[in-house]
C-alpha cells in the first residue's frame, strides 16, 4: 500500500470540504482532499444555489450572514465568475399564522443586526407583482441572493489546489485509524489502489457518507437521506430576480444566468436515498402555477436530485467530535450548507491552525443530541 | 476562425475552446463536462453535441469513443409544459 503524509486531511468534496481546504491551504499547511466520486457532485452541486440569512435557525444566523459578508468577494479571492447575484429573498405567507410566524422572526433577525422587511399584501403586491393572490404576505431580505453551486463548488476546489491543496478524486475513505485515542491516519481507496495517509486531524465534511466513515471510530451521526430535488425551465423574458419560497405551496423558485428558473421543493421530508426523480417530484414542482400565475404552462426542461444530510433539528454537526484528538466534524447541513460553505471552511480552518475559531461554533457540537 | 472556436454546443453557445478548459481542470466524463460549460444543458438535452463532446474528450485522453460513458439522462427528457404534470399533487 502506497503511504502519504499530510498535515489535515479533508474526507468530502462538498463546498464544505473544498472552502475548508481552500483556507487551509491558504494558511500554509499541507491538505489532502478525498473525494469518492467528483467535486461537487452530491448536494453541494444539485441544490437550488440559495445564499440566504433570513428565515434561519438563530443559531445558523451569525454564520450565514458572516458567510454572505464572504461571498460578496467571493469571486475576486477564486478568480471566477460564480454567478453570485444578491437579488434578495422573499418568503411567503399565505395564512395568517404563517404571516405572525414570519413577523416574529422578522423582529428577532433585526435584532441580531440582520435587515429584514415585512410586506402586507399591498406592499407585497407593490414589490412583487407578478404572485398569486393566495398570498397575504412576505418577509424580505435585500442581501440574500443566489450562486451557481455547480461552479462555486468547483471554483474552491480549484483554488485549493492553486493554493496548494493536493485533492484526490475518484477516492473513497474507507476508514479512520487511531493511536493512542488520536488520529493517526486515513485510509482511502482509488482508481490507483489503496493509500494510507498519515496525519493528525481529520475533517470529516463527507455529507451523507459522513456517518459510514464515522463509524470506523466509533462514533454515530444521527444524519437521515434526503433528496433535493429540482426542475429547470426552458430559458424565458425575465419575470423576477429573486429567490422565491412558501412553504405554504411547498417549492421555491430562483431565476438563472441562463434564462429560465429552478423550481425545487420546500419543507418535503421524504427519507430516501434513492436515485432518479419521482413522478411525483414533478406533480409536486408544477405547482410553480400556483405561486406564478404567469408560469402556469412554463415547459419543464430537465429535472435533477442531491442527496442531503439531515439533522434531528436541521441545524449542522460542526467541531471537534469529543473524546478523539483531531476528529473534526461539519456535516449534517441539513439542506443549508451551500451559503454556509465558505464561513465554515474558514472557520475550521481557524479551529485547525489556530485553536479557536473566530466566531463560536459550540451550538453545532454532536453532544448536542446526546441524553 | 481557428478550430478552437468551434461551437460545439449550439443551444448553450459552448465552444470547443470551453470543453478543453473543462477537461484541463478536471473533467473527466461527458456529464463533468457538462456541469462546468453548459454544453448539453440547453434545449436539445446534447441530442446533438453529446457525441462531439465524447470524441473531444476521447481524444484528449487517449480513449476509444466507445469508452467514453454516455451522459446521464435527465426527466422529463424533452419540454413538458408543468400544466401537464398538473392533476393529483399528492404522491
Amino acid at each position: 500500500m502506497k503511504t502519504i503524509e499530510s498535515d489535515i486531511v479533508v474526507i468530502g468534496g462538498g463546498i464544505v470540504g473544498c472552502a475548508s481546504a481552500y483556507y487551509l491551504a491558504q494558511r500554509g499547511v499541507s491538505v489532502v482532499l478525498l473525494e469518492r466520486s467528483a467535486i461537487g457532485s452530491e448536494g453541494s452541486g444539485r441544490n437550488g444555489g440559495g445564499v440566504r440569512q433570513q428565515c434561519r435557525d438563530l443559531r445558523e444566523l451569525p454564520l450565514a450572514m458572516a458567510s454572505v459578508k464572504l461571498w460578496e468577494h467571493l469571486e475576486d479571492d477564486l478568480g471566477f465568475d460564480l454567478e453570485y447575484q444578491q437579488g434578495g429573498n422573499i418568503r411567503l405567507a399565505a395564512t395568517e399564522d404563517r404571516m405572525e410566524e414570519l413577523t416574529t422572526l422578522g423582529e428577532q433577525e433585526l435584532a441580531t443586526g440582520l435587515e429584514v422587511e415585512v410586506w402586507d399584501r399591498g406592499q407585497l403586491k407593490e414589490r412583487a407583482p407578478y404572485l398569486a393572490d393566495l398570498f397575504i404576505g412576505a418577509k424580505y431580505c435585500a442581501t440574500d441572493g443566489v450562486a451557481n453551486p455547480i461552479l462555486a463548488t468547483k471554483a474552491f476546489g480549484w483554488a485549493a489546489e492553486r493554493a496548494g491543496a493536493h485533492l484526490m478524486v475518484h477516492t473513497e475513505a474507507t476508514e479512520i485509524r487511531l493511536q493512542s485515542g488520536r488520529v493517526s491516519s486515513v485510509l482511502a481507496c482509488g482508481a490507483n489502489g489503496e493509500v494510507e495517509i498519515g496525519t493528525s486531524t481529520v475533517i470529516n465534511a463527507a455529507g451523507l457518507w459522513a456517518a459510514h466513515i464515522s463509524r470506523t471510530v466509533g462514533v454515530d451521526l444521527p444524519l437521515r437521506p434526503v433528496r433535493a430535488i429540482l426542475v429547470t425551465t426552458e430559458p424565458l423574458p425575465p419575470l423576477f430576480a429573486e429567490f422565491i419560497s412558501s412553504h405554504d405551496v411547498g417549492i421555491y423558485t430562483r431565476p438563472t444566468r441562463s434564462g429560465g428558473v429552478h423550481v425545487g421543493t420546500v419543507g418535503v421530508r421524504e427519507y430516501t436515498s434513492k436515485k432518479g426523480i419521482p413522478i411525483w417530484a414533478l406533480r409536486h414542482l408544477a405547482r410553480i402555477g400556483q405561486m406564478i400565475p404567469a408560469l402556469e404552462n412554463v415547459n419543464f426542461l430537465r429535472a435533477w436530485a442531491g442527496s442531503l444530510a439531515m439533522t434531528p433539528d436541521g441545524v449542522p454537526i460542526l467541531g471537534p467530535a469529543d473524546g478523539i484528538d483531531g476528529y473534526v466534524l461539519a456535516t449534517g447541513f441539513s439542506g443549508h450548507g451551500f451559503c454556509l460553505g465558505p464561513i465554515v471552511g474558514l472557520l475550521l480552518s481557524e479551529l485547525v491552525v489556530d485553536g479557536k475559531p473566530s466566531l463560536s461554533l459550540d451550538k453545532f457540537r454532536l453532544s448536542r443530541f446526546d441524553v | 476562425m481557428t478550430d478552437v472556436d468551434l461551437l460545439i454546443c449550439r443551444c448553450e453557445e459552448v465552444s470547443k475552446r470551453d470543453i478543453l478548459w473543462a477537461i484541463e481542470h478536471g473533467a473527466d466524463s461527458v456529464d463533468e463536462i457538462k456541469r462546468i460549460t453548459r454544453a448539453g444543458m440547453g434545449l436539445c438535452q446534447g441530442r446533438i453535441c453529446e457525441c462531439l463532446v465524447s470524441r473531444i474528450l476521447a481524444g484528449e485522453a487517449g480513449l476509444k469513443a466507445s469508452d467514453v460513458l454516455p451522459g446521464s439522462r435527465r426527466p422529463p427528457v424533452r419540454l413538458i409544459p408543468a400544466s401537464v404534470f398538473m392533476g393529483n399533487p399528492e404522491k
